[in-house]
């Protein structure tokens, strides 16, 4: 029999999980509430069972955009049944969307999960009570470990072999469509079922947040985790592992490459273009791969462990007057790995505003893509304070990024203050399993984007370069690329870069922003010849702010429904980083440099 | 009237009544926050504002503005 299961709960409840047991998928999952953004589709191994995963939610109102979503799913006949992830140590909030569950005409299972903290915790749940009582089978299962989830899948089996859909009131006369009244239910249900011990001693999350959320201690804690994360990420030791692995491609396969298509009697064209294109385009990026990895796992732990949450917590008021929320931090830290899963992680945000604002300042978050631009450029011509240089343009992008917020929340996306309401979940300890996912979900990212995009892109401009409009080979005067380049150059020389090299740097890094180096090693020549000190420094904070990089742009569009939004977003930053670049080009000439 | 914006830390008190408007409403409510609940303030942010407070085993931060909605007894 072919089956189709939705899993639903509340956000951090384990679904994904659960997700990820059942059908041994690798979703990455978060400890902040609003991990699952989208709806996720997986089959079970061996079956004709599909499963999919909700975006959490804490009820099935239609007044949120999340909540509409999987209500609308749940609703449409495609899933047989509905398996309501429960977070057995949180029971009785979770309670509360089981059931709004049971009115909406499908089998429910309840997967009781983290059942396994539940009885290390020294306490008990009554199963059989909770199942009288709601009228539905409860499944103790432990998806962290995997227990129990076969029982699981065969009560849903036997749920729509019965059809059971008992209403919130089969066991209750009080008419119970108001929260207050489903809440006394799962009250109810849960003081009857659930031996707590009362010990009343605070937890270790408890004390954690004592020091963590401190009236004095927090902000100076946060500001020095923040300062670690960029200092180990961009330490000595992760600049010298990227060398190596930049002398790597340089040396070893490149030295390869040539000795094998010398010896095939390659002709010459290709050896150019394994070498000078596709060679230099690549090396040039994945060199970057060290720094992204340590980057995306010390991102990992932040959220895995539970302090981004709390991060958000902390700034909420910091962050009022620049018309955003402290949700919208979590976001913007996700901009610092890539804008594109940033902008999909507003979905959590409370309000259409909030989100519009985000989406539109979280592209100014520096990317581990714009890396590998300010890395070249510090290293050449700024050699003894490359980290200053890479920790200012860092510190530059979240300023303009907050700045923008000031003034596009009192311009173009004007509105009503909404509330800030979160869940604050307890601590847990980072899983060693799910931060690899999550590092290897990112770092795969990359290189997949080094193996398809940045490779085609490196063809395209090597091919530009080798050639001219009328396909002979080219001199760096006539190549195509060296025509294109001189006909945007005017454009850029206010900011000190009109040759045309940087400008064809810059157009095609809007395919994406590892490209600007790409470009810059292919088209070959000394960065000397085309910058100054002056005009290096320009070139960075250009990259750093213009134009998103075309995934972004398409997010944009995607997430606001709306091409005059992307366009408005594109327009936006090139304006902004045009000026922040004049600005930064004629001080530094002044000031002599 | 007493709301939760008034609780001191540590102080505890009981929901009687939610004068937010409708989605606001829905949205506390959905929270657990509804009339008889009992909730606790467990902390204030570092620029005193939001605050953190318990309510049905889990902790739930919102701010002052907001929980000035809340009346409690």
């Amino acid at each position: 029999m072919e089956y189709t299961f939705a899993l639903v709960g509340n956000p951090n409840s384990g679904k994904s999980t659960v997700f990820n047991e059942l059908t041994g998928s690798r979703q990455y999952v978060g400890n902040w509430p609003g991990v699952t953004v989208e709806k996720k589709e997986g089959m079970i191994k061996n079956t004709k069972i599909t499963i999919i995963d909700l975006p959490g939610t804490y009820s099935l109102r239609p007044s949120s955009p999340e909540q509409k979503i999987a209500r609308d799913y749940i609703k449409s006949g495609e899933p047989n049944a509905v398996i309501n992830v429960v977070d057995a140590t949180n029971l009785e909030r979770n309670l509360f969307l089981t059931t709004q569950l049971l009115d909406l005409d499908i089998p429910v299972v309840v997967a009781l999960n983290m059942m396994d903290v539940v009885e290390k915790n020294g306490e008990e749940i009554d199963v059989a009570k909770l199942e009288k009582r709601l009228g539905i089978p409860f499944i103790p299962i432990s998806a962290s470990k995997g227990d129990n989830l076969d029982n699981l899948i065969e009560a849903a089996i036997k749920a729509v072999a019965v059809g059971n859909m008992p209403t919130c009131c089969s066991n209750c006369k009080k008419p119970c469509h108001t929260s207050a009244h489903r809440y006394n239910l799962a009250n109810e249900a849960t003081r009857d079922a659930y031996k707590k011990k009362n010990t009343g001693k605070p937890t270790i999350s408890d004390k954690i947040d004592k020091i963590l959320l401190n009236k004095y201690l927090a902000i100076p804690i946060f500001l020095i985790i923040m300062f670690s994360v960029f200092a180990i990420t961009f330490g000595e030791w992760s600049l010298f592992l990227s060398d190596m692995v930049r002398n790597f491609f340089d040396g070893f396969i490149k030295n390869a490459f040539q000795i094998v298509l010398t010896y095939l009697n390659s002709p010459s064209w290709l050896m150019s273009l394994v070498s000078d294109g596709i060679i230099a385009g690549i090396g040039g990026i994945l060199a970057f791969l060290p720094q992204i990895v340590i980057l995306f796992f010390l991102l990992a732990i932040l959220e895995d462990s539970g302090y981004m949450v709390r991060a958000a917590f902390i700034l909420d008021r910091a962050m009022r007057p620049f018309g955003l929320g402290g949700k919208a931090f979590i976001p913007m830290v996700i901009g610092f790995g890539c804008s594109v899963p940033a902008i999909m992680a507003t979905r959590t945000l409370d309000s259409q505003r909030e989100r519009k604002l985000t989406i539109l300042i979280a592209p100014f978050m520096s990317c581990s893509a714009r890396l590998p631009i300010y890395v070249l450029f510090a290293g050449t011509f700024f050699a003894s304070y490359q980290q200053i240089i890479i920790f200012g343009m860092y510190i530059l992008g979240m300023v303009v990024a907050i700045v923008s917020g000031w003034i596009l929340s009192r311009t173009v996306v004007r509105g009503e203050r909404t509330e800030f309401l979160l869940e604050i979940p307890p601590y847990r300890m980072p899983t060693v399993k799910n931060t690899l996912l999550h590092v290897w979900d990112r770092v795969w990212d990359f290189v997949e984007r080094a193996g398809t995009i940045i490779l085609i892109a490196s063809v395209v401009v090597w091919f530009c370069q080798a050639f001219t409009f009328t396909l002979s080979t080219a001199t760096q005067d006539n190549s195509i690329i060296s025509s294109i380049g001189r006909l945007i150059a005017p454009i850029f020389a206010p900011l000190g870069f009109g040759d045309w090299r940087a400008s064809v740097a810059v157009l095609t890094g809007i395919a994406g922003k590892e490209i600007v180096v790409a470009t810059l090693s292919i088209i070959g020549g000394s960065l000397a010849d085309i910058f100054n000190t002056a005009s290096a420094m320009s070139f960075m904070v250009f990259t750093l702010l213009y134009i998103p990089c075309v995934a972004t742009i398409a997010a944009v569009k995607s997430e606001l429904k709306s091409t005059g939004w992307a366009v408005f977003a594109s327009a936006y930053q090139l304006v902004v980083a045009w000026i922040f670049a004049f600005i930064i080009y004629n001080l530094m000439k002044v000031v002599g440099l | 009237m007493k709301t939760i914006a008034d609780l001191k830390v540590g102080e505890k008190a009981t929901i009687i009544n939610l004068t937010a408007e409708k989605r606001l409403y829905e949205r506390l409510t959905d929270f657990g926050l509804t009339d008889g609940c009992e909730v606790e303030v467990i902390r204030a942010a570092p620029l005193g504002d939001p605050i953190l407070i318990k309510v049905r085993g889990c902790q739930i931060a919102l701010r002052k503005a907001d929980s000035a909605l809340i009346e409690v007894r």
